[in-house]
């Protein structure tokens, strides 16, 4: 069973990435919160 | 008269420091790592500290193996105290070629260090990070890479191959999940993730070093040393301005990408990692996790905005999101000087700051704080209480949650959780008086608490190499009892109140 978690690549690469999507989702949403907040501010 | 035997039983004490002078082997072995840094930088003076000190371990093992040997099986008991006592002596043997280096200004101040790797916090006494030796720095670094995985078992692991009852100390290393009923197996797993993403944070760190016109072999030794520090969650940077240092948005993106997966519950890579993405967006921990993380920025970057702290929202994601996210990660990477946290910020963001770094990132993971899954498990308890309270007596409520498959919540899982949070405000209470009592302000004193009882290591600026010997005392336990979810830590204070109580009544 661990060489066969080690072995498969395909489902390490394709998990690797759906872990750094997550961050990238918390970094796109930080942003947009950035933004509108500033857009809010600006236009008070 | 008191008879020895009466107050310690002879058979724990030997299987105990048996399994004791099995770690002190294994802390030295891990030395010899930063040794072949040292070599092949031809670092003589750092070479010389760490094989002196990894010789003193060797001598101390050899011993202690040979006087102790048994074949005893461990109960859970040992395994609570072998942990506890096993992260005092790896910080007393880490901190060795700290101090003899010259590096920091005292031992203690080495031990702190050594605790700070250890536990992933990131907290640092080394007055002159930007002028430490390659190997000295490749070290502190190291500690909090082995640190995120367990030392104590990666210890074992390295020394002994089977010892029996060995899961125990795993579970008392602050791991509440099993990966694989094998010890061997499952700490072959979290090193082999650990070093699949130590690989892809390298190159990614190391390419963004390149771009932004480091030389090549800095970008690389300056990746290694980031990757391990950001995986870990640990914090520890090879440079006195942390994040700050590069001035780079692309290096601030890449390592916020390293850490959240560090964040991560080693359960949930190894399902992830074997075929089950779903996992990802259905867990209640990355749920949680997100959630509020996403809350606590719209708190502090609106506040932020409020008092015209920055300006411009790529700033507010650069210095706002960055501290916070670091903190509610518990890494400690810092994109402000710490001093600004504490005279710039209004007290509002500071505070939620304090939070995030309270509330911790995932169970099971390399990071530290209440954990995400207990704060999903503690809320589920809530709402069924609130639910037992509207509902019709007669009705039956079950709360259901996804953490690796669907769980009913059960009431001995959320007693676990609230009995670890309270046990964490108790720890932050403590703390926080303590550094009051020493001249410090509130808000300052609770945050640096906070950065200490979860290992995040963002400072408010108390600490540094002229803070009070007691306050880094109190720093160093909250940090080893941080790092060991505070189980470990009453179990062992259970254990003396036993032997002075045998002492009394004999």
């Amino acid at each position: 069973m661990r060489t066969n978690f080690f072995r498969n690549r395909e489902a390490i690469v394709k998990g690797v990435l759906a872990e750094m999507s997550i961050a990238v989702f918390l970094m796109v949403t930080a942003l947009l919160i950035c933004l509108i907040l500033s857009l809010w501010f600006e236009l008070l | 008269m008191i008879k020895i035997s009466q107050l310690i039983d002879v058979k724990d004490v030997r299987l105990i420091g048996y399994h004791l002078g099995n770690v002190v082997l294994g802390v030295g072995l891990l030395m010899l790592f930063p040794a072949l840094v040292a070599l092949f930088l031809q670092e003589w003076g750092p070479f010389l500290d760490f094989i002196t000190s990894a010789a003193l371990c060797a001598i101390t093992s050899v011993l202690a193996r040979n006087l102790l040997r048994t074949d005893e099986k461990l109960k859970f008991k040992h395994s609570m105290s072998i942990t506890a006592f096993g992260w005092i002596i790896a910080m007393m043997i880490a901190a060795l070629p700290l101090w003899m280096s010259g590096s920091v200004n005292s031992y203690l101040d080495g031990c702190f260090d050594a605790m700070s790797g250890w536990t992933t916090t990131g907290l640092t006494l080394v007055p002159e990070i930007d002028h430490l030796s390659y190997s000295m720095n490749f070290w502190r670094h190291f500690m909090q890479f082995i640190g995120g995985c367990g030392i104590v078992i990666f210890a074992l692991a390295a020394v002994t191959r089977r010892s029996k009852g060995s899961m125990g100390l795993y579970l008392a290393e602050g791991r509440d999940e099993r990966i694989f009923p094998n010890i061997s197996t499952t700490s072959r797993i979290i090193l082999g993730i650990s070093v699949l993403y130590l690989i892809i944070g390298t190159v990614m760190l190391s390419f963004a070093g390149a771009y932004e016109g480091v030389p090549m072999e800095t970008a690389v030794y300056d990746a290694v040393c980031y990757t391990m520090a950001a995986f870990s969650t640990g914090g520890f940077a090879p440079h006195s301005q942390s994040m700050l240092f590069y001035h780079s948005t692309l290096y601030e993106i890449i390592s916020v990408i390293i850490f959240v997966v560090g964040a991560f519950n080693f359960a949930l890579h190894f399902a992830v990692l074997s075929g089950k993405r779903e996992e990802v967006r259905k867990n209640i921990e990355i749920v949680t996790l997100s959630t509020t993380i996403i809350v606590l920025t719209i708190i502090v970057t609106s506040w932020l905005l409020y008092y015209d702290v920055y300006s411009g929202y790529v700033t507010l994601f650069r210095k706002g999101f960055y501290q916070l996210i670091s903190a509610h990660t518990t890494t400690g990477f810092s994109t402000i000087y710490s001093i600004q946290m504490s005279k710039e910020w209004p007290n509002l963001p500071e505070f939620a700051t304090m939070i995030a770094m309270l509330l911790g990132a995932c169970a099971c993971s390399t990071g530290g704080g209440f954990k995400a899954l207990r704060v999903a498990i503690t809320s589920k308890l809530f709402m069924r209480e609130v639910k037992k309270t509207v509902y019709p007596d007669t009705a039956i409520i079950v709360e259901k949650y996804h953490h690796l498959g669907d769980t009913t919540l059960k009431d001995d899982y959320a007693r676990g959780a609230l009995l670890v949070i309270v046990g964490y405000i108790i720890l932050f209470t403590i703390g926080t008086v303590v550094t009051m009592f020493y001249g410090y302000n509130a808000i300052d004193s609770m945050f640096e608490t906070a950065s200490a009882v979860g290992n995040a290591g963002l400072s408010s600026g108390i600490t540094a190499p002229s803070m009070p010997t007691m306050v880094k005392i109190n720093y160093i336990f909250l940090m080893w009892a941080g790092r060991l979810e505070i189980m470990s830590v009453f179990v062992l204070l259970g254990l003396f109140y036993s032997t002075i109580r045998n002492m009394k009544y004999a």
